[in-house]
């Protein structure tokens, strides 16, 4: 054997290092995106297609009678209108489809005109008759989200080919209706080419709105393109493609290295933080309003079954410390009811029932009465999911121990799961105490309220809620003129607070991140993230 | 047994291994807390519908039925079955991502044999420097370390600072780019050289680099050790010590020699490693988002999206079965002392 030759290994080493550098060299000259333009710089132009990357992916399909995820329904209001829509910016509810209504005088009969210049994606003129059979179809269909227009509509017809005559369940109040006429699920779809069954990927329906449906690959990437026939303004970039990222961190990279144009649903607040500080992105805001984050007692259960005890954890919980140390004091704000900031009847029960502070003395008696001691703490456990809501949900968990430790009476023990076990303990009632979030189907305090303390609509919840004082308010708000309905809705929320069989804690911001040529970025109370609005200038 | 024998033989043998695995992977499933309709809870969505969703896809049926049903659908009609939520064909999402996880198979095969054997055959010509104690400690710490961490790693260490891709097989409007592409095989690089788009192509191989490091470098430890002992055990035979002293220059005995020594337990490994590589890419391909059959079974674990989950397994399995049967074969032609 020869003696080792250090010669050789440190050539071979060198040559490595060699060829694995002109590879590297070779791809990024292949790749890079600051290969320098050949042509003088000219006037901007608005770039063609834009970017958009999300952890978020599309649930089921594409069809309006079943969509029901976040995604998945953000992508048909991009796709299609309904007789009502939120305005960009204020969100106020105007005409989109529809260009006048009436109410007869008893609230029952609803008589709407619709524009007779909208036309679908392959030409066809939109009619009364359109609207009324799409809207029996999402009936008949009877999917996930159905609801939403099925328990308000008892009948509709067409008068003629420009007015939709609509029959109510019940005399809801003015606004109520139109929201529930802006979903997703009422949108109009073409009669000749839609099937009365569900359409499933990669397919979806001809509707009335600035995009159609380009390519979809499930898993990967939606395309979508600029619909010729849409009767609006056009949208500012012809041509969008979302791209699906498994979780945070990925979706981090991608916009940190230039691959999205606009990381837009979720990045941790962390990352937002640091992307904000020490990069060129831009970070957009905007009202933190929809999503809500609550923590449940499953009122069966003991020691939860004591409504003492509840309250002594609301008198426990400091909103602001898990704000100001887990969002930054900027992603998100506390929540003292269920009902958000900036809806109609939003009232602070929370704070009003057991201040804005801690409240460790009141706690503590509380505690004392139903019988726990230093020497017999409550002993609990208190369960999240790792990563359905935020990545930081680990952190959140780790605070709200140490603020119920902090009355010296409670020794919580935190325990987590993935959705779909977490989902399964709720519902065979194996947990007690659990975190969970809240996404509304549509922008009205009802969908804050009746599915969470109506006893016929909180079974999904297993919190086992039940007051008539309160299912009678709930039915009641609906059917009551504005100034009343608000009246009626924070007495709701006053119960619901004193009662405490859910403790609301923060509503989360809604952020984007994006590269510093994208404009257009708005969100707002509507929760819609409007693609049409969208666009980038890049040197021409 | 002749090697006609063999091959018929092991052949007949695949689907009773399937039929064992995907028994065990449907009681796994099921064990697991949770269904497929469960994603869709924690919405006021009425419970008869739910209830609806669950019996359309058959869950409200006793378990043995299930069982049954799969077996029926899998083996008799060859129906892989629907995804439960999107309705999707399983095999759609098979054809379309099975490709990414074979072109990832085969760079990490190269970027490991490419490592491996040279450290080997450094180690075993400097068998008194340093180098093999190197080599040794190298392989220890690569076959050892998480492999999504390894990863991490090369995406901050590495693509941070370079700006090279991090996620995904490509850049997001190359994807669409590609499947508008008029010659279409699955293959990324294939279909990107086909169609003469050697902006794609260059995009993909950008795209690979890190996860094809990652696995590469993870499965690299075992080819380093393999290629040193059998090159090393090959340096003091006889006929090497002839070759010797027929003046033959050191180099030239070590690789026509000594590294011939290492083909067989090379191959033997390889083939091993199949098995390893598919296990290694479902990380792999979950820290890259690289999106291949790795990142499906594992979303579908998460979704608990049964038809999936026992689809890619399948698909798995088929794959360890031929792949060993294709080494089993290999060896005969190899190495004529291997009878069947």
């Amino acid at each position: 054997m020869k003696n080792p030759n250090t010669k050789v290994l440190i050539a071979a080493a060198v040559a490595a290092i060699a060829v694995i550098a002109i590879a590297a060299y070779m791809i990024f000259w292949q790749t890079s995106p600051e290969t320098p333009p050949a042509a003088p710089p000219a006037a901007p132009k608005i770039k063609e297609a834009l970017i958009i990357g999300t952890t978020d992916s599309v649930q089921s399909t594409l069809d309006p009678c079943e969509a029901y995820d976040y995604l998945g329904v953000n992508i048909i209001q991009n796709m299609g209108e309904g007789l009502f829509k939120y305005e960009p910016e204020t969100a106020e509810l105007v005409n989109a489809l529809a260009v006048s209504y009436t109410i007869s005088p008893d609230g029952m009969v609803w008589e709407i005109k619709i524009r007779t210049d909208a036309k679908f994606q392959d030409g066809t003129p939109l009619t009364a008759q359109a609207v009324v059979w799409s809207w029996n179809r999402t009936i008949t269909l009877n999917q996930d989200p159905a609801f939403l227009i099925g328990d308000l509509i008892e009948k509709a017809e067409a008068v003629g080919d420009d007015t939709v005559r609509v029959y109510l369940k019940a005399p809801f109040e003015e606004t109520y209706v139109k929201s529930l006429l802006a979903t997703w699920v009422a949108f109009p779809v073409n009669p000749k080419t839609s099937p009365m069954e569900v359409v499933e990927p990669p397919g979806t329906l001809d509707m009335i709105g600035p995009y159609k449906l380009g390519s979809w690959k499930p898993g990967e990437y939606i395309e979508l393109v600029e619909n010729p026939n849409y009767y609006g303004e056009k949208p500012k970039t012809p041509r969008i493609i979302i791209r699906f990222y498994k979780d945070a961190q990925s979706l981090r990279l991608a916009v940190e290295n230039g691959e999205v144009d606009i990381a837009f649903r979720t990045l941790s607040p962390a990352d937002i933080k640091d992307l904000m500080e020490k990069s060129t992105l831009q970070v957009v805001a905007g009202p933190g309003i929809a999503p809500i984050r609550y923590m449940v007692f499953n009122l069966n259960k003991e020691p939860f079954n004591d409504k003492r005890v509840r309250q002594a954890i609301a008198y426990l919980i400091d909103r602001e410390q898990i704000v100001n140390t887990v969002f930054m004091g900027k992603f998100a704000q506390p929540l003292y009811s269920l009902v958000p900031i900036g809806f109609l009847g939003h009232k602070d029960s929370f704070k009003e029932r057991y201040g804005s502070k801690p409240d460790i003395e009141a706690a503590r008696k509380l505690l004392t009465e139903a019988g726990f001691s230093e020497a017999n703490p409550l002993r609990m456990e208190l369960w999240y999911t790792p990563v359905r809501y935020t990545p930081a949900e680990p952190d959140i968990a780790a605070l709200l121990k140490q603020q119920l430790e902090a009355s010296g009476l409670i020794k919580v023990e935190l325990k987590s799961a993935d959705w779909a076990t977490y989902r399964t303990l709720m519902r065979e009632e194996k947990i007690a105490c659990w975190l969970l979030g809240w996404y509304p189907d549509f922008l009205d305090p009802d969908n804050y309220v009746r599915p969470f303390y109506h006893s016929s609509a909180n079974a999904w919840l297993h919190v086992h809620y039940e007051n008539p004082e309160v299912d009678r308010l709930i039915d009641e708000q609906v059917l009551q003129p504005t100034e009343q309905r608000i009246r009626t809705l924070e007495n709701i929320q006053d119960i619901a607070a004193d009662d405490a069989p859910i403790i609301p804690l923060w509503q989360e911001g809604q952020f984007a991140v994006a590269q510093p040529n994208v404009k257009g970025i708005v969100l707002d109370y509507s929760q819609i993230f409007r693609y049409f609005l969208l666009y980038a200038e890049v040197q021409g | 047994m002749g090697l006609k024998e063999h091959i018929l033989y092991r052949l007949a043998l695949t689907p009773l291994m399937l039929l064992v695995l995907l028994t065990l992977v449907f009681v796994l499933m099921r064990v697991l807390p949770g269904d497929p309709i469960t994603m869709l809870e924690g919405k006021n969505i009425p419970e008869e519908v739910l209830a609806r969703r669950r019996a359309e896809l058959g869950l409200d049926k006793p378990l043995h039925v299930q069982y049954l049903n799969y077996l029926y659908n899998v083996f008799v009609k060859l129906d892989l079955g629907v995804t439960a939520l999107e309705r999707v064909p399983v095999g759609y999402f098979i054809a379309a991502r099975l490709p990414a996880t074979v072109d990832l198979a085969i760079a990490a095969t190269i970027v490991a044999l490419g490592i491996g054997v040279l450290m080997g055959i450094l180690s075993a010509r400097y068998e008194e420097s340093w180098f093999p104690q190197f080599a040794r400690v190298y392989s220890s710490i690569v076959y050892s370390i998480p492999v999504f961490y390894l990863g991490l790693l090369l995406q901050v260490g590495v693509a941070r600072p370079s700006g090279l891709p991090t996620t995904g097989r490509l850049s997001p409007v190359n994807m669409v780019l590609l499947d508008s592409l008029p010659v279409k095989t699955g293959f990324v690089l294939l279909d990107s050289l086909l169609n003469w788009r050697l902006d794609i192509a260059a995009d993909y191989v950008a795209h690979m680099l890190l996860p094809a490091l990652t696995l590469g470098i993870y499965i690299s430890g075992v080819f380093t050790r393999v290629t040193y002992l059998s090159v090393g055990e090959a340096m003091v035979q006889d006929y090497t010590r002839a070759a010797r002293a027929r003046g033959i220059r050191e180099w030239k005995v070590v690789t026509r020699y000594g590294f011939r020594n290492a083909l067989i337990p090379l191959l033997t490994m390889a083939g091993l490693q199949v098995a390893a590589l598919l296990g290694g890419a479902v990380l792999t391909e979950t820290t890259f988002n690289w999106e291949g059959l790795g990142l499906l079974v594992y979303e579908g674990v998460l979704k608990r999206d049964y038809a999936i989950v026992q689809g890619t397994v399948t698909i798995y399995a088929l794959i360890v079965a031929i792949v060993s049967l294709v080494v089993d074969v290999a060896y005969s032609l190899v190495d004529p002392r291997v009878r069947y």
